[in-house]
């Protein structure tokens, strides 16, 4: 008798789980995002990637193969996007294919021929950004651009691949792009006085000029002082912010730490108490050139990302 | 034990029925959309340059019972978007807008063609409502289910048409950007003269690249003309003239090549314009390359 309440309770429990699963009418779905998902068309590269930088602009070299994991792609075309000592110049079709896996590769000198330019005309801290658009069986066309929202307009802009797809797992060849480094890292060109070109947060004491001093490992550098407490004695503590130098020599990254005292009268007439920092950014030694994006923080919130341009005097 | 089958057996039934209540009908249900084609030219011409404002009109081919907003957007070659929201009345078919143009940054003489396109991006329809306070604000019609689509239109691009003045500074009036081929060898300045009395009127004479005026309304109605000094120049100096009439928003533009330039030149007229007022105090002007 209870072995056959314990089978009765099993196959009642297997029929109502059935049950369940069997009223699913997918025909009655309404919302498309429970139902409507699809694949894109999406470029990724097979094996090689394009460096993240360049040392010497005569030297630009890459071949490598563009894939479509998905096989819904039917066009793939890539923009280039040069920003060259602060112009921005773009050639349009630089990469076409219409089946794949299919063979990319450029040069020093097919980038300044698309682009119209000299070898002579690339210079350190020059960019090289690729866009693709990817097109897709039934014509539609996605961009290597992440959509963007406006809460406030309710504005979608930018295009249609998701920042995730740029994961570096993915290999994606939808976007891309390196930048003309310095050939090396060197730290005795990174230490000395510095000024700031572009002052961002423009919060200090008008301290435009610092020091840059090497840091405890041969990748890590010092800004003593950033904000300028030192030039007014007496008036808050003196900060310094410690710089780490990714291995590719050029990038460059702030940890959030203490950098200014938000508390200070000079700085917002406010008790904000410690101020912090944290970003991100690229060095040229060779230029004597920092650019880097800081957030400015205290307990009460953030002040945004702040651009500041150090140029070494 | 019969009993307690029967039991089961109702209770089955009864999940089941329960069970098969379609509670996905319960979910976000998107209306189904009309698409209404539109259509937008420029106003004003087909250039602009990084940041200038780019007039526009857009129209629909039926009106609407309920005021609509319609998007606009420009998208650059870098694929740099501008937003621009435009209002269209109930019932109208039609409405005009400015929108902030794409910003890059250049370096160059050189037209740029097509550099970037306009269209329509979207349609909200709703009503103005004023709450207690007098603040009025645009509500969303719930059954808005209407989307809009357009032509293109491409705008070319110089690197300026107009110096960075302030909006305030030049709202009403007509603005003078005169731009050479290659300003650090050739040192050219330009000088507006008032054609029927031929008194120099306005000059602009600095050392670097551009030279640049702000033609006030102070003038009075009349003919004049640009004339340019070489100051320094050798060789065909290729030229542009940029006028951005009061509206802000309407460019006439003028090119050529000032041959065999030497210094000391001195070239009239390069461009003649005339400046009228009309009965309302409307200011206007035309523009002629002799």
């Amino acid at each position: 008798m209870k072995k056959n309440i314990k089978v009765l309770f099993f196959i009642f429990t297997l029929a109502l789980t059935f049950t369940y699963v069997s009223c699913t009418d997918e025909n009655k779905f309404t919302n498309p995002v429970t139902f409507g998902l699809e694949n894109g068309a999406f470029a990724t590269f097979n094996t090689e990637v394009p460096s993240a930088t360049y040392a010497d602009p005569t030297q630009i070299n890459f071949s490598g193969q563009i894939l479509d994991p998905n096989e819904t792609m039917t066009g793939y075309n890539v923009k280039l996007i040069a920003n060259l000592s602060g112009n921005t110049i773009v050639a349009e079709d630089f990469f076409t294919a219409t089946s794949f896996p299919a063979d990319m590769s450029f040069t020093s000198q097919t980038l300044v021929s698309a682009l119209g330019v000299e070898i002579s005309d690339i210079a350190f801290g020059d960019t090289f950004n690729f866009i693709a658009t990817a097109t897709r069986e039934d014509g539609t066309e996605f961009t290597g651009i992440a959509p963007a929202f406006d809460d406030d307009t309710l504005i979608v802009s930018g295009g249609n691949t998701e920042p995730t797809l740029q994961n570096p797992n993915y290999k994606s060849a939808m976007q891309f792009d390196f930048i003309i480094s310095c050939p090396a890292f060197v730290m005795d060109e990174v230490v000395g006085t510095y000024m700031k070109v572009t002052d961002g947060f423009n919060v200090d004491y008008n301290n435009d000029m610092f020091e840059i001093v090497a840091g405890e490992t041969p990748s890590q550098f010092i800004i003593k002082d950033f904000f300028g407490h030192a030039a007014e004695a007496g008036l808050g503590d003196i900060y310094d912010v410690v710089v780490d130098v990714a291995s590719n020599g050029v990038s460059i990254s702030v940890e959030r730490q203490p950098a200014f005292n938000g508390s200070d009268s000079n700085f917002f007439g406010a008790a904000y108490g410690e101020g912090r920092v944290d970003g991100e950014g690229l060095i040229f030694t060779c230029l004597g050139l920092i650019n880097i994006t800081l957030q400015p923080t205290v307990d009460a919130g953030s002040f945004g990302d702040r651009d500041f341009v150090l140029q070494k005097i | 034990m019969k009993i307690i089958k029967n039991i089961i057996y109702i209770l089955t039934l009864i999940l089941t029925i329960y069970s098969c209540d379609n509670e996905y009908d319960k979910e976000v249900i998107l209306n189904d959309t009309t698409n209404r084609e539109g259509t937008i030219a420029l106003v004003g011409g087909d250039i602009s340059a990084p940041g200038s404002s780019k007039g526009f009109m857009v129209t629909l081919t039926e009106p609407f019972a309920k005021k609509a907003k319609l998007t606009v957007k420009a998208v650059g070659k870098d694929f740099t978007e501008t937003f621009a929201i435009v209002d269209m009345d109930a019932g109208a078919t039609s409405a005009e807008g400015t929108i902030v143009m794409p910003s890059v940054t250049l370096n160059t003489f050189d037209k740029i063609e097509d550099y970037a396109y306009i269209q329509i991006e979207g349609i909200a329809t709703g009503d103005d409502v004023t709450d207690e306070s007098g603040e009025t604000t645009f509500v969303n019609d719930a059954n808005d289910n209407i989307t809009v689509s357009s032509n293109t239109v491409s705008v070319s691009y110089f690197q300026s048409i107009q110096a960075a003045y302030g909006a305030a500074t030049i709202d009403g009036r007509m603005t003078v950007l005169f731009d050479w081929f290659d300003p650090g060898a050739n040192d050219l300045d330009m000088f507006i003269f008032n054609a029927d009395t031929f008194a120099q009127v306005e000059d602009s004479a600095t050392g670097s690249r551009y030279e640049q005026d702000i033609f006030n309304d102070t003038h009075p109605d009349g003919n004049y003309f640009i004339a340019i000094d070489f100051w320094v120049a050798s060789g065909d100096i290729p030229w542009k003239l940029f006028f951005v009439h009061p509206d802000q928003i309407t460019v006439s533009y003028f090119e050529g090549v000032f041959a065999n330039a030497a210094n000391g030149d001195f070239v009239f007229p390069v461009v003649n314009f005339t400046k009228s007022t009309d009965a309302n105090g409307v200011v206007s002007y035309v523009f002629e390359q002799p």
